[in-house]
């Protein structure tokens, strides 16, 4: 028998004679506890997770309730918002860069008064 | 993510039949009562603790009988991997506490229950001293290495329930085993 051999069956012994040693309490508590189990039921897989996400169910609740009203006022349905868009590039340039007026007002009189003060 | 290296350890017999499979429980609630003792020493082992580990084994047999309709070859394996996750929340939980909350007595060495039935009196001491030195032990090593030791040598399930009851390979488990018994042996060296 080699040394890992007989360590292990030392430790198996010594386990043995802790379960012989076992209180009468501990019997009865773990008699007790099984039947309890097994008229109870099973329990759902990680009860305690859901206690975490109890706790996370007010903070969600506030940050909903401040980011949908800022969301309905700032955001256009997509399907209006794109439309809209197309409609306003087919009549009229939309940013400065496209409005020819605006090259016209930067060759004026009026822009360099206005960057000189 | 650093997985464990592989130790060569030496031969392990291929399948080991773990003490409550070996007759083949065959209603739930024969298994629960053969395991239940083994399954108090585990969590006793990993907390230290009389009501904490009460309340695991009592949590794993809940969670259990959820599986009574599995096949019973896995039962054993499937306990142990819940009664280990129960352990390890229990640890956590307990992490969470204030220490000066937890009474002395708790840490102290008649965590370990222990009752002196035998005829002999100095057996009976012998046993509980030997039981006492294994176990504190076994709270030094790594949580990874006591189970591996705890399940695959004291409760004698095979390196495959073993893997499935941690939830690692069986590279792992040899490794973790092996480090175990090499600390083990470093501390407890009268018992080789």
């Amino acid at each position: 028998m080699n040394d890992n051999a007989r360590f292990d069956a030392q430790a198996r012994a010594a386990h043995a004679r802790s379960l012989e040693a076992l209180s009468p309490r501990v019997h009865a508590q773990l008699q007790q506890r099984r039947r309890a189990a097994l008229a109870t039921g099973p329990t759902p897989a990680m009860p305690r997770r859901h206690g975490w996400a109890w706790l996370g169910a007010p903070a969600l609740a506030l940050a909903l309730a401040f980011a949908a009203p800022w969301r309905t006022a700032h955001d256009p349905a997509p399907v209006l918002s794109t439309v809209a868009n197309a409609v306003a590039a087919n009549a009229a340039p939309t940013t400065l860069e496209q409005d020819p007026d605006f090259y016209l007002w930067l060759a004026s009189s009026d822009a360099v008064a206005l960057a000189s003060e | 993510m650093l997985q464990a290296v592989i130790v060569p350890t030496e031969a392990e017999p291929a399948t080991t039949p773990a003490p409550a499979a070996a007759d083949g429980p065959v209603s739930l609630e024969g298994f629960l009562a053969a395991v239940s003792p083994r399954a108090y020493r585990f969590a006793e082992l990993g907390l230290r603790h009389r009501e904490d580990a009460l309340d695991a084994v009592q949590e794993a047999m809940m969670r259990m009988v959820g599986y009574a309709d599995r096949p019973v070859s896995e039962w054993q394996a499937l306990f142990w991997s819940i009664l280990r996750s129960r352990v390890v929340d229990a640890q956590r939980r307990r992490g969470f506490r204030l220490r000066w909350l937890v009474p002395a007595s708790a840490n102290a060495e008649d965590s370990v229950d222990w009752t002196d039935l035998a005829p002999d009196p100095s057996r009976s001491h012998d046993g509980r001293e030997a039981w006492s030195r294994l176990a504190e032990a076994l709270d030094g090593l790594p949580r990874r290495q006591r189970e591996a030791f705890t399940l695959r040598v004291l409760e004698e399930l095979d390196v495959a329930a073993t893997a499935r009851a941690m939830g690692c390979s069986e590279g792992s488990v040899k490794t973790h085993l092996s480090r175990a018994r090499d600390a083990l042996q470093r501390t407890l060296e009268d018992w080789r």
